[in-house]
C-alpha cells in the first residue's frame, strides 16, 4: 500500500468519523462554557505550562500584563494577609515582624525582575504572585482560574499553583500563613527522596536521575514526566500527598507497569518518605464490610483506621500491609463485589507487564508488603536494582521469584499464625 | 505552550508583530467554525461532556499555537487539522485519566473506557485504535493534514526524529493492519 493510498484512507476515516460526529447535539450552554477565542489569544501567565517556564519570559508575560491591567487587589489583599496573617488586616507593622516564616522581601530589585512585582519570601526561597485582576472577582470558569499563580523557584525545586485550588483544596486555614511550611515540607521530601534514591540507585545513570530539578504543578490531570533537564510533577488538584509516589514513578519512568512497579512505588510513599502529607487510606474505613481492620487490631496494630495519618507510625503502616497481605494468604482475598477485593496488578486498567510474570497475581497491598520484605532481607539497594529493571530476580536477590515469595509468605504465617485461632 | 511573543522568540520563530491582529482574526474564524466540532470529538473519545469541554479546549490552545499549519480558517485541511488535535488531547485526557485513577487505586477495574471510533465498523479505524495515540496522531498529521516532520514535530512537542519514526512506525503498523485484515 502506498502512502497515497495509506493517506486516502485515513482521511476518508477521519471524515467519517467527523461526519458522524457533527451530528451529535451540542447545547448552546455547553459552547458558552468553552473558551472564547479572545481569551485563548490573549497571553497570560497561566498558559506558560511548568516545562517551558523560564525566568525572563515569564516576568516578561508578567510585564505585559501589568501594562495591560495591572497586577490587581488579589495581589494586594493576599499581600496584605500574607504580611499580616494573624489579623488579616494591613498595615500593624509589629505583627509583621512578627510574622517568622513570610514576610515581605525589601532587598534591591534584581536585574531580572519587576521591581513592581510582589514577592513574598521564605527561607531562601522565593514566592512570587502574579495575577492579572482581583482573585476574588474572577470568574471561576477554569480556563481563568489561573489568572492568580503562585510560583516559587529556584534550582532545585519550583512549584506553581492557582491561587483558586490552593485555595479550594480546603487544605489551608489561612493560606498566605500556611504556604510556607507546606512547601517547605515539600522542599524536604524533595530532598529525602533524591538523596534516597541516589543512595541505592543501581547506577550511576539513575542516580543522575535524582540530580534533576523537580518542578510541580497542580492541575487538573495527575501526571509525572521524566524529561532530560528536569523532572515535572503534576498533582492534581486535592491534595500534595501524591508528591513522593509521583517522584518515584518519574524515577522509574518504567516502560510496562509490572507489579514491583506498583508495589515499590507505593511502598516508598508509605514507609520510606517521612515528610509525605498523608497516607492512603482508601481500606481503612470502619465500615462493616472492611475485612482487614480487626486483623489488623488483633495483631496489635493501634491505628484508630481514620483518614488522619498522624495516627500511624511507620510500623503500623507496615504492621497493616503485612496484615492485609497474610489475611489474603488466609482467606484467598475471595471476596470478590467487596471494595476491599484485592484488584491484581495485572487486572489493573493501565497495566502493560506481562500478566504471566510471576507476582503480577498479586494486588497492591501484597506487593507492598512483598516489596518490604525484601527489602528488610536482602537490603534496599538490591530491590532498587530490581525495580528500575537493572537485572533480573535472580541476579537481584540470588533466589528465584517463587523461592523469595514462599518466604515472605511463611514468614506471615510464622508471625500472624495460620488463621485456625482467629476469631 | 505561551502565547507570549518572548516565547516565540526563543523558539527561534519570527516575531511579526503586523501580522498579529491578522492571525487572531483568522484563528477566531476558525475556532467559531470547528468548536463544536471539537467538543463533539473529543466527547465521543472520552463519554463525559466536562472531560470533552477540557480536552476540546486544550485542542483550541494547540490549534492557536500552531495555527500556522493551516492552509486557510476553514476548509477541509483546516477541519482535519482540528480534528486529528482534538481527538490527540481527547486520547491524551483518556490515557492520562487511567493514570490517575491506577494512582487513586480506586474502581480500577471499572476503567474501560472507548477509544476512538467507539462503533469500530471501519477497518482503518479498528486499525487507528490499535496504534499508540502518539503514533496515530503523527501519521495522521502527517498523511492526512499533510504536514512536514518538522510541523509534526512542533505540534506534537517532541523531536523532528520522534517525530519521523512515529510517522514511520505508525504507517507500517497500518499497513500491516489494513493488508492483513483486521479481525478481533
Amino acid at each position: 500500500m502506498t502512502d497515497q493510498e495509506l493517506a486516502m484512507r485515513l482521511t476518508g476515516a477521519l471524515d467519517d468519523r467527523i461526519d458522524r460526529a457533527s451530528s451529535a447535539p451540542v447545547s448552546r450552554e455547553t459552547l458558552n462554557r468553552m473558551p472564547s477565542a479572545d481569551t485563548l489569544t490573549t497571553p497570560t501567565v497561566q498558559a506558560v505550562p511548568v516545562k517551558q517556564i523560564r525566568w525572563k519570559s515569564a516576568v516578561a508575560a508578567v510585564l505585559v500584563l501589568g501594562m495591560l491591567g495591572g497586577i490587581g487587589l488579589a495581589v494586594s489583599k493576599l499581600m496584605d494577609r500574607a504580611t499580616h496573617p494573624q489579623t488579616g488586616e494591613s498595615g500593624n507593622s509589629e505583627v509583621a515582624q512578627t510574622t517568622a516564616h513570610l514576610e515581605m522581601q525589601n532587598t534591591e530589585p534584581q536585574p531580572d525582575t519587576d521591581p513592581t512585582l510582589p514577592q513574598l519570601s521564605y527561607a531562601n526561597r522565593t514566592i512570587q504572585i502574579t495575577g492579572t485582576s482581583g482573585y476574588d472577582r474572577l470568574d471561576l470558569s477554569p480556563y481563568l482560574d489561573n489568572a492568580s499563580m503562585i510560583k516559587v523557584e529556584d534550582d532545585r525545586f519550583q512549584f506553581s499553583a492557582s491561587i483558586y485550588t490552593l485555595r479550594d483544596m480546603g487544605i489551608f486555614d489561612d493560606l498566605a500563613a500556611d504556604l510556607p511550611s507546606c512547601l517547605d515540607r515539600m522542599d524536604r521530601s524533595i530532598d529525602y527522596m533524591a538523596n534516597y534514591f541516589a543512595a541505592v540507585a543501581p547506577n550511576e545513570e539513575i542516580a543522575a536521575q535524582t540530580r534533576k530539578p523537580v518542578k510541580i504543578s497542580m492541575d487538573r490531570i495527575i501526571n509525572y514526566r521524566n524529561y532530560d533537564e528536569y523532572i515535572g510533577l503534576s498533582l492534581g488538584q486535592d491534595g500534595f500527598y501524591r508528591l513522593s509516589m509521583l517522584y518515584a514513578y518519574a524515577l522509574l519512568n518504567p516502560e510496562d507497569l509490572n507489579w514491583y512497579a506498583y508495589g515499590y512505588v507505593f511502598w516508598f510513599y508509605h514507609y520510606q518518605d517521612p515528610y509525605r502529607f498523608r497516607l492512603l487510606y482508601h481500606f481503612l474505613s470502619q465500615d462493616s464490610d472492611n475485612p482487614y481492620i480487626p486483623a489488623y487490631h488483633r495483631a496489635g496494630g493501634i491505628g484508630e483506621c481514620t483518614s488522619d495519618s498522624k495516627e500511624y507510625t511507620p510500623d503500623d503502616i507496615k504492621l497493616l500491609y503485612d496484615v492485609i497481605a497474610w489475611y489474603n494468604l488466609i482467606h484467598g482475598g475471595d471476596w470478590r463485589g467487596s471494595r476491599y477485593a484485592p484488584t491484581p496488578t495485572k487486572e489493573f486498567s493501565n497495566f502493560t507487564g506481562d500478566p504471566a510474570l510471576e507476582g503480577n497475581d498479586l494486588c497492591l497491598d501484597e506487593a507492598i508488603s512483598l516489596i518490604n520484605y525484601l527489602a528488610e532481607q536482602y537490603g534496599h539497594d538490591k530491590v532498587a536494582a530490581y525495580c528500575f529493571e537493572t537485572c533480573s530476580f535472580e541476579e537481584a536477590f540470588g533466589t528465584d521469584f517463587a523461592t523469595a515469595r514462599a518466604a515472605w509468605e511463611q514468614s506471615l504465617l510464622e508471625r500472624f499464625g495460620d488463621g485456625s485461632e482467629e476469631p | 505552550m505561551t502565547i507570549t511573543y518572548s516565547s516565540l522568540a526563543e523558539q527561534g520563530r519570527p516575531v511579526k508583530l503586523a501580522a498579529r491582529s491578522d492571525r487572531r482574526e483568522r484563528f477566531e474564524e476558525t475556532y467559531t467554525a470547528y468548536r463544536a466540532l471539537m467538543f463533539r470529538l473529543a466527547r465521543n473519545i472520552l463519554q463525559d461532556d466536562d472531560l470533552a469541554e477540557d480536552a476540546a479546549a486544550d485542542a483550541a490552545v494547540k490549534l492557536w499555537e500552531h495555527y500556522d499549519c493551516l492552509e486557510s480558517p476553514t476548509g477541509p485541511q483546516a477541519k482535519r487539522f482540528v480534528a486529528v488535535l482534538t481527538e490527540h488531547k481527547a486520547l491524551d485526557l483518556l490515557r492520562k485519566r487511567k493514570r490517575e485513577r491506577i494512582v487513586s487505586l480506586e474502581e480500577a477495574e471499572e476503567l474501560h473506557a472507548p477509544i476512538g471510533d467507539p462503533d469500530g465498523v471501519m477497518d482503518v479505524n479498528a486499525a487507528l485504535n490499535k496504534l499508540p495515540y502518539e503514533q496515530r496522531t503523527a501519521v495522521q498529521l502527517a498523511l492526512v493534514c499533510g504536514l512536514t516532520a518538522k510541523q509534526t514535530a512542533s505540534t506534537m512537542g517532541c523531536t523532528v526524529f520522534k517525530a519521523e519514526k512515529l510517522i514511520s512506525r505508525g504507517k507500517a503498523a497500518l499497513r500491516k493492519e489494513l493488508e492483513e485484515g483486521y479481525h478481533d
